[in-house]
């Protein structure tokens, strides 16, 4: 997912707008779901692999944040807040869930095999197989899957969209020390799947 | 770290390219926009949705209806707890009952045979 790139500090701009909400400007909050939804969209999307729960589950997410928005006393970033809001909802939703019986791989987003950026790395990764990039994309999915949604969660974050181990610890308020082991299980159990990709 | 686990680390990397279409963050916003106009046009709205959606509200809905009707039913009823007692009926007292005796007993007098 693409991450936002802003040469302001995030915090800061954050709690102004947040402050600006707080008393009743709409156009404030919608500048919070225009900065944060795509990474939520894409948390989601990632821990459910289907766009439509992925879209109303983000939805849902905003809507919480807007109704909780007063009681958002600044101890966390909003950042880091909305993110916890995000999880808790999502991991909620696996549970109710069977997801096995709800992930299919026509949910998924087409157009990624025309994707330069995605056919230089998928040649990084390994040159043997960079034409077969559907197989790789149902494998990754797969391998994705098989994990609980505890370590889902933590690679989703940390391998594909970057959060420092600190920042994840608060969101999914475990330690440090947790989300390394459970990000080290993650991959062991991964490498299993991917195994035919590695060289 | 392993040279295996960054192999692995880059080949899951490969699914932040998984992008929606181009203009679908422009689409969330205006459905959220519209969600929150509805939600202060009918107060309660988000509430509802971030609560499990308009499905919950149909079984409260239905069960308060069903709790309503069964109350009427045990108001209405003749022999309710609620109605008049007669005052001509009787307590219904349960009896031990008697032991049963073997009905074939023994004559006080002895029997005598005629003879001929």
């Amino acid at each position: 997912m693409s991450s936002e790139s802003t040469n302001e500090s995030p915090t800061d701009a954050d709690e102004l707008l947040v402050s600006r909400a707080q008393s009743g400007d709409t156009l404030a909050f919608d500048q919070l779901v225009v900065r944060y939804s795509p990474r939520l969209y894409g948390m989601i999307y990632h821990m459910t692999s289907n766009k439509e729960d992925a879209n109303d589950l983000t939805q849902d997410v905003f809507a919480k944040a807007y109704r909780s928005l007063k009681r958002f006393r600044g101890r966390s970033s909003f950042y880091t807040w909305i993110y916890a809001i995000g999880t808790n909802m999502t991991l909620n939703f696996l549970k109710k869930r069977n997801r096995r019986a709800a992930w299919s791989l026509d949910n998924l987003d087409s157009g990624i095999q025309n994707d330069e950026a995605m056919v230089d790395l998928a040649h990084a990764a390994n040159p043997r197989h960079q034409s077969d990039l559907n197989e790789l994309q149902k494998k990754l999915n797969e391998a994705m899957q098989s994990l609980s949604n505890a370590h889902r969660a933590v690679v989703t974050m940390f391998d594909i969209q970057g959060i420092p181990h600190a920042e994840i610890s608060k969101i999914l308020k475990i330690s440090e020390g947790t989300v390394r082991s459970r990000l080290f299980y993650a991959h062991r159990q991964l490498q299993g799947h991917l195994e035919e990709f590695i060289k | 770290m392993s040279e295996r686990e960054k192999q692995v680390q880059n080949l899951i990397r490969l699914k932040r390219f998984e992008e929606p279409r181009d203009g679908y963050f422009e689409d969330f916003l205006e459905e959220f926009r519209s969600l929150r106009n509805e939600a202060e046009t009918s107060r309660g709205f988000l509430n509802s949705r971030v609560s499990g959606g308009a499905g919950n509200r149909k079984w409260f809905i239905g069960a308060g209806m069903a709790y309503a009707a069964l109350l009427a039913v045990v108001l209405m009823w003749p022999n309710g707890p609620e109605t008049k007692q007669d005052a001509s009926r009787q307590p219904i007292i349960f009896e031990p009952k008697q032991p049963v005796r073997n009905s074939v007993t023994p004559p006080k007098t002895p029997i005598s045979i005629p003879r001929p």
